[in-house]
C-alpha cells in the first residue's frame, strides 16, 4: 500500500468518523458472570439468537470506543506502522460487525460464528503488535499516557473476546445436542430435552465456570509452568521449584478458569523463573539435579495459601526470590518503562499472542520474556472487579497477591469513556 | 541508654522549681491566651529549618566535646521554639467549640507552656546554660508525652463539630511536628546526657579514657542505634505483647521470628518499638477474636520475617486473624476510628495498667490503648504507626485476606546519614 493511497484512506476515515461517533455515542452492555451463567443454563434456540444479537450489536460498540482512544493518540503516534495495523484490524471489525444483518435463524448464527471465529483469529497479533508499537513510541507519548492507553485496549479486548468466546462455546454445545437429539426417537428426544443436555453440566456453561477449585487450577497452572521451564532448560522432571498449596483447599469460584489460569501461571511463572535464577548454583551441582531422594529440594518452595471469604478469594502466592531491585519496582505495572521497552522489543519475533496460559508451547520459549505479563495479569483481574498486588521485601522474595470476586455479581469493569481512571497500585 | 532517661526522669530531684512555675504559669496563661499573642505569633511566622539526619548523625563520632554539646544545642534553641510556637498557632485555627473540648484544650496549654519555657531562655554560650536548657528540654518533653492519647479522645468526642478530612490533616500535622520536636529535643537532650556521663567516666579512669575502645555506648549516636537488630527487637516485642494478650484475654498465640535475622539496621529503637508492637498487638488480638469466632481449637503462630535490602529493613507480620472486611480496609488509616468492642475497655479493671520494665513510655501507652487498656480503640495506633514508618522514608502496607488473616509489610529505611536522607 504506497504512502498516497495511506495517506488518502486515512483522510477518508476522518469523513468516515460519522459512523463511528453514532456508535461511540452509545454505552456498552454489560454483563456479570451471573447472568452469563443463568442466561446459558437453559439455553432454548430463541435465546442463543437473542445472544448472537447481542453479541452482533456490542462488539461495534465496543469497538468504536477503542477506535476513538486510538484517533485521540498524539499524532506521531497513530501512524506507527505497528499501531496503524492495529487500528486498520479494528476499523475492519467494526465495519464488518456494524454491517451484519440481524441473526434469525440457527443458519444465521452458525455465518456469524464463523465470522466471529475468523476475526478472533485475525486478532490474535494485535497484542504483539501494540507490543512494538508501543516500545517504539515511549519516547513519543508520556508512560501515563502510554499506560493508560494499553490498559484500556486491553481490558476491552479481553471483554469482546469473551463475549464472543461464550457466544461461540454455547453456539457449539448447542449445535452439538442438537445432532445427538436427532439420533434419537422422538420420546427419548423430549425426554432429554426435559433435563440439562448431557456434558453441558450445569457448573460449566461456556467458557464460564460456577464452581472452580482454586486450589487445582493453581496444581494445574504449577505442573504446566514447571513443565515448560523444565524443558526450556533441559532439566530432569521434578527440578523446578516446588510449589505448596494451603489455606482454603475446598474453596471454589465463579469465573472464567482461563483468564484466573493465566494470572495464576505468570505469578508462578515469575517466581520459579526468579528462585531459579537467584539459587542457579544449586542446578549445578549434580546431586541437587539429579537425586530426587527425600533430602532438601534445589530451591525453596513457592506457597500459595488459598483465602476464602464468603465474597473473594485471595490468592496469596509466596517465593524466595530475592525480591525485586529497587530500580524496577516501580516499573513493573507499566507498559512503557525503559528497561522493558528493549524486551517489548521481542515480540518482533512473535506473530500471535493471545495471552493465554496454553499458547506458551506453541510459539516462544519462556526464557523470551515480554514484560508484560504483570500487567497483562491485572488487567485480567481488574476485568471483573479484582486486583493482582506485589509487595517484595528486599533481600528475601516477593509476595504476589490476585484478589477475585466469588460470587460473580460484578459487572464487566469496562469504561466507554476515552481515559479509564484506573486503579492505583 | 533509654532506661537510663526514663529513670533520671522519674528521679526529677529539681524539678521543685519547675513546679512552682507551672501553678503560676497556669494562672498566667488563662489570660495570656488572648491578649498577649504576638510573641507566639513572632515565632510562628518564622519558617522551619530543617535538619537532615545525617546532621543528626554528625556527632557520631566519639567523646563529644563541649563544642559539639554547644552547636547541638544552638540548634534546638533556635529552632524548637518556632516549631513550638506553630503548634500553638494551629490550635487556634479549630472551631472553638473544637477548642473548648478539656482533652483538647489541656493538649493546646501544654504547648503553649513548652513554648513559653523554652523560649525564654538568653542564647546559650556556656555548659551550664546549657544544662539548664536541657533540663527544662527534658522536663517539657516529658510533659508532651501523653498528647496523642488526650488528643485522641478530644477529637472522638468533638467528631460532630470537624469534618473529617479536617480532622485528619490537623492530627497528621499535629503528629508530624511532633516526631520532628521529640527526635530533634531528644536527640540533643541524649547527647547532653551521653557528654556529661562521659566526663565522670574521663573523671573517673582518665588512663582508660584516652585509649578509644569499642565499646556498646559507641552505637548510639543520641537517640539512634546504629547496630540496631531487627530481629531481636521483634523478639522482644512479641514476648511483652504476647505477655499482655495472655493477661487480657487468657490465652496467646505462638509465634517465630525467620529471615535474615542477623542484619542490623541504623534506627531510633523507640519508634522501631512503637510500629511494631502497634502492629503486634493487632495481630495478636486479631488471631484471639477469630479463634473465637470460628471455632479452632488452637491459634496459629504470628510468623515475623526480617529481610535486609538496600539501605532497607524489612518486617512481614502474617497473621491468620481472620483479615480485615473490605469496609473496615477503608476504615483502617482513619483516625478515631476502632473495631475494638466497647466490651474489651469495660472488662479491663487496670489490669494492664502496670508498665512494662525497659519499654518506652510511649510503647506501654501505646500497648494499654490497644490490649483493653484505660484508653483502649482510640483508633490512632495505625496511622500513627503509619507515620512514623513514612517519617524517615519508609513505608507501611496491609494486605487483607478475608477469611484468612493479614499481612503487614514494614520497611523501615536505615538512617546511615547519607545525601539523600530525609530532612525532618
Amino acid at each position: 500500500m504506497g504512502s498516497a493511497q495511506s495517506r488518502r484512506s486515512l483522510q477518508q476515515k476522518f469523513y468516515e468518523n460519522r459512523i463511528l461517533d453514532r456508535f461511540t455515542a452509545q454505552e456498552p452492555k454489560k454483563v456479570s458472570l451471573r447472568q452469563l451463567v443463568l442466561f446459558g443454563r437453559q439455553l432454548t434456540e430463541e435465546k442463543l439468537l437473542a445472544s448472537a444479537n447481542y453479541v452482533r450489536s456490542e462488539l461495534p460498540v465496543r469497538l468504536a470506543h477503542r477506535i476513538s482512544d486510538f484517533q485521540f493518540l498524539p499524532y506521531i503516534a497513530g501512524t506507527n506502522p505497528h499501531l496503524k495495523t492495529v487500528y486498520d484490524l479494528y476499523w475492519r471489525a467494526f465495519d464488518e460487525f456494524r454491517r451484519f444483518p440481524v441473526v434469525r435463524t440457527l443458519d444465521d448464527n452458525r455465518r456469524f460464528c464463523d465470522n466471529v471465529k475468523k476475526n478472533l483469529l485475525e486478532h490474535s497479533q494485535v497484542i504483539p503488535q501494540l507490543g512494538m508499537g508501543v516500545s517504539e513510541c515511549a519516547d513519543l507519548v508520556a508512560p501515563d499516557e502510554i499506560d493508560r492507553f494499553m490498559n484500556q485496549m486491553l481490558i476491552s479486548r479481553i471483554s469482546r473476546r469473551t463475549l464472543a468466546e461464550q457466544h461461540i462455546a454455547l453456539s457449539e454445545q448447542f449445535d452439538e445436542d442438537l445432532r445427538q437429539h436427532l439420533n434419537l426417537l422422538p420420546s427419548e428426544s423430549f425426554a432429554k430435552l426435559a433435563k440439562a443436555p448431557p456434558g453441558f453440566t450445569t457448573q460449566h456453561i461456556g467458557i464460564v465456570c460456577a464452581d472452580c477449585n482454586v486450589a487445582q487450577l493453581v496444581h494445574e497452572c504449577a505442573l504446566h509452568a514447571a513443565g515448560m521451564y523444565e524443558e526450556a532448560f533441559h532439566l530432569p522432571p521434578g527440578s523446578a521449584p516446588q510449589v505448596l498449596v494451603e489455606g482454603h483447599t475446598d474453596a471454589t469460584l465463579m469465573c472464567i478458569p482461563a483468564h484466573f489460569s493465566y494470572i495464576v501461571h505468570e505469578l508462578l511463572k515469575n517466581s520459579m523463573s526468579h528462585v531459579m535464577e537467584r539459587f542457579a548454583a544449586r542446578l549445578e551441582t549434580t546431586g541437587a539435579a539429579e537425586s530426587e531422594s527425600a533430602g532438601d529440594p534445589a530451591f525453596p518452595p513457592i506457597r500459595v495459601t488459598i483465602c476464602a471469604s464468603h465474597t473473594d478469594i485471595v490468592v496469596r502466592v509466596s517465593d524466595q526470590s530475592g525480591g525485586i531491585s529497587p530500580q524496577v519496582l516501580p516499573y513493573i505495572w507499566s507498559f512503557t518503562h525503559p528497561l522493558k521497552a528493549k524486551r517489548l522489543h521481542n515480540f518482533h519475533s512473535v506473530h500471535r499472542m493471545e495471552a493465554r496460559m496454553d499458547e506458551g508451547d506453541a510459539a516462544v520459549s519462556p526464557l523470551v520474556a515480554f514484560g508484560f505479563g504483570l500487567p497483562m495479569s491485572r488487567i485480567y483481574a481488574n476485568y471483573w472487579g479484582g486486583n493482582v498486588n506485589v509487595h517484595s521485601l528486599p533481600g528475601h522474595g516477593v509476595d504476589a497477591y490476585v484478589q477475585l470476586p466469588r460470587l460473580g455479581n460484578a459487572v464487566e469493569n469496562i469504561s466507554s469513556r476515552r481515559y479509564l481512571v484506573s486503579a492505583d497500585t | 541508654m533509654l532506661a537510663r532517661i526514663a529513670s533520671l526522669r522519674s528521679s526529677s530531684p529539681s524539678h521543685g522549681t519547675a513546679k512552682l512555675c507551672r501553678s503560676c504559669l497556669c494562672r498566667h496563661l488563662s489570660t495570656k491566651t488572648h491578649y498577649d499573642e504576638t510573641v507566639v505569633y513572632k515565632y510562628a511566622s518564622q519558617k522551619i529549618k530543617p535538619v537532615s539526619i545525617g546532621q543528626l548523625l554528625k556527632y557520631r563520632r566519639l567523646p563529644l566535646s563541649a563544642e559539639n554539646i554547644l552547636d547541638s544545642v544552638s540548634y534546638s534553641q533556635a529552632e524548637l521554639p518556632v516549631r513550638l510556637a506553630k503548634r500553638v498557632i494551629s490550635f487556634h485555627r479549630l472551631p472553638f467549640i473544637v477548642g473548648t473540648n478539656p482533652h483538647i484544650s489541656q493538649v493546646y496549654n501544654r504547648y503553649y507552656e513548652a513554648f513559653d519555657r523554652l523560649h525564654a531562655f538568653a542564647p546559650i554560650n556556656d555548659l551550664h546554660s546549657e544544662w539548664e536548657f536541657s533540663r527544662t528540654l527534658e522536663h517539657q518533653t516529658q510533659l508532651l508525652i501523653d498528647v496523642i492519647p488526650e488528643i485522641a479522645q478530644g477529637f472522638l468526642e468533638c467528631k460532630q463539630y470537624m469534618p473529617r478530612e479536617e480532622r485528619t490533616a490537623f492530627i497528621n500535622d499535629l503528629i508530624r511536628s511532633r516526631i520532628g520536636l521529640r527526635v530533634i529535643g531528644e536527640q540533643h537532650v541524649a547527647l547532653s546526657f551521653q557528654f556529661r556521663d562521659e566526663q565522670k567516666a574521663a573523671e573517673q579512669r582518665p588512663d582508660q579514657h584516652a585509649a578509644k575502645s569499642s565499646s556498646t555506648d559507641d552505637v548510639w549516636v543520641g537517640t539512634i542505634h546504629t547496630k540496631l537488630m531487627p530481629a531481636r527487637m521483634m523478639e522482644q516485642c512479641a514476648q511483652l505483647v504476647q505477655n499482655m494478650c495472655e493477661m487480657h484475654y487468657g490465652t496467646a498465640p505462638g509465634y517465630y521470628v525467620d529471615g535474615d535475622i542477623n542484619e542490623t539496621v541504623s534506627y531510633v529503637p523507640s519508634h522501631f518499638e512503637y510500629i511494631t508492637c502497634e502492629l503486634l498487638k493487632n495481630a495478636f488480638r486479631a488471631t484471639v477474636d477469630f479463634s473465637n469466632k470460628s471455632g479452632r481449637s488452637s491459634h496459629p503462630p504470628i510468623q515475623i520475617t526480617i529481610t535486609k535490602g538496600e539501605g532497607y529493613v524489612g518486617v512481614r507480620i502474617r497473621d491468620q486473624g481472620g483479615g480485615i472486611s473490605k469496609q473496615n480496609m477503608r476504615n483502617v488509616f482513619e483516625y478515631s476510628w476502632s473495631s475494638v468492642q466497647e466490651t474489651d475497655s469495660a472488662d479491663d479493671n487496670g489490669s494492664t495498667g502496670q508498665s512494662m520494665a525497659g519499654m518506652s513510655l510511649q510503647t506501654n501507652l501505646a500497648l494499654q490503648q490497644g490490649l483493653g487498656g484505660p484508653i483502649a480503640g482510640l483508633g490512632f495506633g495505625l496511622p500513627m504507626a503509619r507515620l512514623y514508618a513514612e517519617y524517615f522514608g519508609g513505608s507501611l502496607d496491609i494486605v487483607s485476606m478475608e477469611g484468612y488473616g493479614c499481612d503487614v509489610f514494614l520497611r523501615l529505611r536505615s538512617i546511615e546519614g547519607s545525601v539523600e536522607d530525609k530532612q525532618i
